[in-house]
């Protein structure tokens, strides 16, 4: 109770001019939040509409303390559902304007996203910025946020790819946000107090440990709406953050559930090598993009979902592999390692320049939106390196340059270096079948 | 639940009525504005292609371009029993061999080797085919299309992969309750083709032969009224492409089909069926204005308001498919028409029907408060404009309303009509269209019929 009241006493929501300048239109504008943050806003005015997101620095199991799974989550949503003063909350409020406020929770990391129309760009990015640097949260805010954390978490429990994907996760790291369910488990969740959460908004949800990305047809000046948040304390040098840790020899496991599934996760370069790191990105797509990946083609008739996806994380990211359905897993998982296998070998220079081609397009493709946009802004700052993300200047930038520089030489280099022995190998079973069902070729 | 959902929809009901002094103000007092200059969306170019018109909204900053095709193949064109042609002709066409660089592929592994993408859709009116690419390849995947549509392959082993590519994505779309609800709805409203689902039936597809589906396309793919509609980076390059795609296919043009319905009961007409759902759903069926119509901007806000005024109190918006209650306006057919659907694994069905027909009740007795209908304006406005995003969907949204006849710009006509929306317009619309709809029932399949 007496967090709640200092808080609602520094509710200060002085608009202060962003330090950064103001880009021409249309270009990309960067720069420090008034209270410590840091913002990218990028013009595109092709249609009326805007994105606002702010994104955290703030880990799934806390900031080293007693982990509990899902409590970044929860505070996120527990605080978007709570009534400010303004009176009205940040769901509805955005809601109201027909748009829509998602939040994603990731290992380390928090995406709170509207999309609105271009006019209310402004009014969101200071809602937003009120209601997170400086957290009040309600009893009632508390129940709506936990009946929903907890209900994504059922959902998710009865999906053979996010529980594997879990699994694998888990199995790769021993330790640190990664090791741990963004979501939590709903027993959890059900006992944090208002005081715990009120305690990580607090610390987490802090102007200096945000990203404000803004895109769509906005001027730059739109952040000098962000609000300054809480006065910095002396000696603050901001939330750290416990690192992912390796396991130390590969883990393969198997685990029961009610869908059979298979996946593989590889430890991959981190976001800082920008070559290796869409090296990787690039493999992802050639093998695994759907409707086009080698071997996502090969699968389409056999009754196989497969996903493999590089996770551009600080450090390190990982590769992960995964197989589901009603098919034959085990012949989806040799197909998957000949494929592997083949790549360790340069592929020949028109295939290879052909998949080039085809790589730049389709990202280019997924960042086509304001909302991609800003999605991809965000996660790449969070992740320590935003000068990396892809379509901060078009098709040109650090990143595209990264992908025009490839070689069939260089990524089978990568593939051998990163590609070759999984850290973590994990298969889910039907609790019946007592042999699993996707065995390595011999 | 029933406790649940009668104290929100009291709240609901309390907050739609009028006061007495708000209902006593003259009707145009009641929220309105002007569209502000941010929410304009850019003007659109024509260029003549000689017996077609390319619409497009040009930006050089964007790296990416996309074309849009048009043509008068839609469900209109289609009965009962041939159910599912327009949708095997442009599935045969995306497998049609063409020749590449790399040899002879099919269309669609054409256009994916040399970095694009290609899709279709069939639609009441139109079957569209999508391309997308980097501007300077948009010309040679154009060109791609263009060999395709004019010598298209119906034979085998085209029919035979065009048949198993469209009879997985016929399953596909047979577990949403939603559109089953949607579907059911529309092929007991519309008289004729333009109600059916788009995909067409299993049966119906794989009955086929190659002589019906040559003589679809002879009837229904000509250049004559052919629309086509360019997004992104449009270069001079990628505007003479589209002349060379829209020359490619056959001369003529088609003649025009008239789309009728039927007329809507009180409720009394219900459709019942069953899929491998958890719980029923309810969807009621009404009448809605096409675009053009002066009273679109007044369907729009009680779409918006049919959408959101029941909805639970939550931390991020809902999606659709989690809402108890939903509205959608489907106003890409014409005759356009509203559904609003019940999700019974959300709410007690019929208690929310119950509660649903008392908020329209209200909506046609009185007109809304005007900070009732200042909020709904601004959340129509806001769905309106945030509904369109990808390239894809905004090259769909000029075509589709040139294809309507109300003009490749109507989407700030829209916003001008709901920024002049009154509480008297929405009361009258809601008289005028919310008393007569067609209830759907989509049931677990386990279920008995009550």
């Amino acid at each position: 109770m007496r967090v709640l009241a200092l808080l609602c006493g520094l509710l200060i929501a002085a608009a202060v001019p962003a330090t950064g300048a103001a880009p021409p239109s249309g270009a990309v504008s960067r720069g420090t939040l008034p209270g410590g943050g840091s913002f990218i806003v990028r013009s595109q005015h092709s249609i009326p509409v805007a994105v606002v997101e702010l994104w955290f620095r703030a880990p799934s199991v806390g900031f080293a303390r007693d982990p509990i799974p899902g409590l970044s989550l929860l505070a996120a949503k527990a605080v978007a559902a709570s009534v400010p003063i303004t009176g009205t909350t940040l769901s509805r409020a955005v809601t109201d304007m027909g748009g829509r406020l998602t939040i994603s929770g990731y290992p380390d990391s928090i995406d709170v996203a509207a999309l609105v129309p271009a006019n209310r760009a402004g009014d969101v990015v200071r809602l937003m910025t009120s209601v997170y640097f400086t957290p009040v949260l309600t009893a009632a805010g508390l129940r709506t946020a936990r009946a929903e954390v907890i209900r994504e978490s059922l959902i998710r429990s009865f999906d053979s790819d996010e529980v594997l994907r879990d699994a694998l996760l888990e199995e790769l790291f021993t330790s640190g946000p990664a090791h741990y369910s963004v979501y939590g488990k709903p027993e959890d969740l059900g006992n944090v107090s208002i005081e715990t959460l009120t305690d990580f908004a607090t610390r987490a949800f802090r102007a200096k440990n945000a990203y404000l990305i803004v895109t769509g047809a906005v001027d730059p000046q739109v952040v000098s709406r962000a609000v300054e948040g809480r006065p910095k304390l002396a000696g603050d040098k901001g939330e750290e953050t416990s690192p992912n840790t390796l396991v130390s020899s590969p883990a393969d496991v198997s685990r029961e559930f009610a869908d059979p599934a298979f996946g593989y996760a590889f430890a991959g370069p981190p976001i800082s090598d920008e070559r290796a790191a869409t090296a990787m990105d690039f493999i992802s797509d050639y093998l695994f993009r759907p409707d086009s990946g080698v071997v996502a083609r090969k699968l389409a008739a056999a009754q196989v979902n497969v996903v493999g996806q590089f996770v551009t994380y600080r450090n390190p990211g990982v590769m992960l592999i995964q197989l589901s359905g009603s098919g034959d897993l085990g012949a989806a998982r040799r197909i998957v390692d000949a494929a592997l296998a083949q790549m360790r070998k340069p592929l020949d220079k028109k295939t290879f320049e052909m998949a080039r081609d085809g790589f730049i397009y389709h990202l280019l493709s997924d960042l086509q939106t304001p909302l991609q946009l800003a999605d991809n802004f965000g996660w790449y700052s969070v992740e320590g390196n935003p000068s990396y993300a892809p379509g901060l200047e078009g098709a040109g930038g650090r990143y595209f340059n990264a992908a025009k520089s490839l070689t069939a030489d260089y990524v089978a280099s990568i593939v051998n270096k990163y590609l070759t022995t999984p850290g973590a190998t994990v298969t889910l079973h039907p609790p019946t079948q007592s042999k699993p069902q996707a065995t390595a070729a011999p | 639940m029933n406790v649940r959902v009668r104290a929100f929809t009291a709240a609901v009901l309390l907050t739609l009525l009028p006061s007495g002094v708000v209902a006593a103000q003259p009707a145009r007092t009641a929220a309105q504005g002007s569209v502000p200059p941010e929410m304009r969306y850019p003007a659109t170019t024509s260029v003549d292609l000689g017996q077609a018109t390319l619409f497009m909204q040009s930006d050089r900053q964007e790296p990416l371009a996309g074309v849009q095709l048009f043509v008068s193949a839609g469900l209109n064109r289609e009965t009962l029993a041939d159910n599912g042609l327009a949708a095997l002709v442009a599935e045969c066409i995306l497998h049609t061999p063409v020749q590449t660089p790399l040899g002879s592929l099919p269309l669609r592994d054409a256009v994916i080797a040399e970095g694009g993408s290609i899709s279709y859709e069939v639609e009441s009116l139109y079957t569209r085919f999508y391309v997308e690419s980097q501007p300077d390849r948009l010309p040679v995947l154009l060109g791609f299309l263009g060999s395709a549509l004019a010598a298209p392959s119906f034979g085998s082993p085209t029919l035979a992969a065009a048949k198993a590519d469209l009879t997985t994505k016929i399953e596909a779309a047979q577990n949403n309750p939603v559109t089953v609800g949607i579907g059911m709805f529309k092929q007991s409203y519309f008289v004729g083709g333009a109600g059916l689902p788009s995909l067409g039936t299993q049966a119906n597809v794989a009955g086929f032969d190659t002589a019906r589906l040559q003589e679809f396309f002879q009837a229904t793919y000509r250049r004559g009224g052919t629309t086509v509609t360019a997004v992104g980076d449009v270069t001079p390059q990628v505007t003479a492409a589209t002349k060379l795609l829209v020359d490619a296919l056959p001369p003529g043009t088609v003649e025009p089909v008239s789309i009728q319905v039927k007329p809507l009961a009180d409720g009394t007409h219900r459709i019942i069926t069953h899929r491998d759902i958890g719980a029923p759903w309810l969807v009621l069926g009404f009448a809605a204005p096409s675009p053009g119509d002066p009273d679109f901007g007044p369907m729009l806000v009680i779409e918006a308001l049919l959408s959101n005024v029941f909805e639970r109190s939550s931390a991020t918006t809902l999606p659709a498919i989690e809402r108890s209650i939903g509205a959608l306006y489907l106003y890409d057919d014409q005759p356009s028409s509203m559904v609003v659907y019940v999700n019974g694994s959300e709410i007690e069905p019929t208690t929310a029907l119950r509660e649903l027909l008392a908020v329209v009740d209200s909506l046609t007795a009185h007109p809304l408060r005007d900070d009732i209908l200042a909020r709904y304006k601004s959340s129509a406005a806001g769905a309106f404009v945030t509904d369109v995003l990808s390239l894809d969907d905004r090259s769909w949204s000029i075509g589709n309303f040139v294809e309507q006849g109300v003009g490749p710009d109507y989407p700030n006509t829209v916003l001008a009509a709901l920024a002049s929306t009154t509480g008297d317009d929405v009361m009258r619309v809601a008289k005028k269209y919310l008393g007569k709809y067609t209830v759907a029932i989509v049931l677990p399949r386990d279920s008995g019929e009550r």
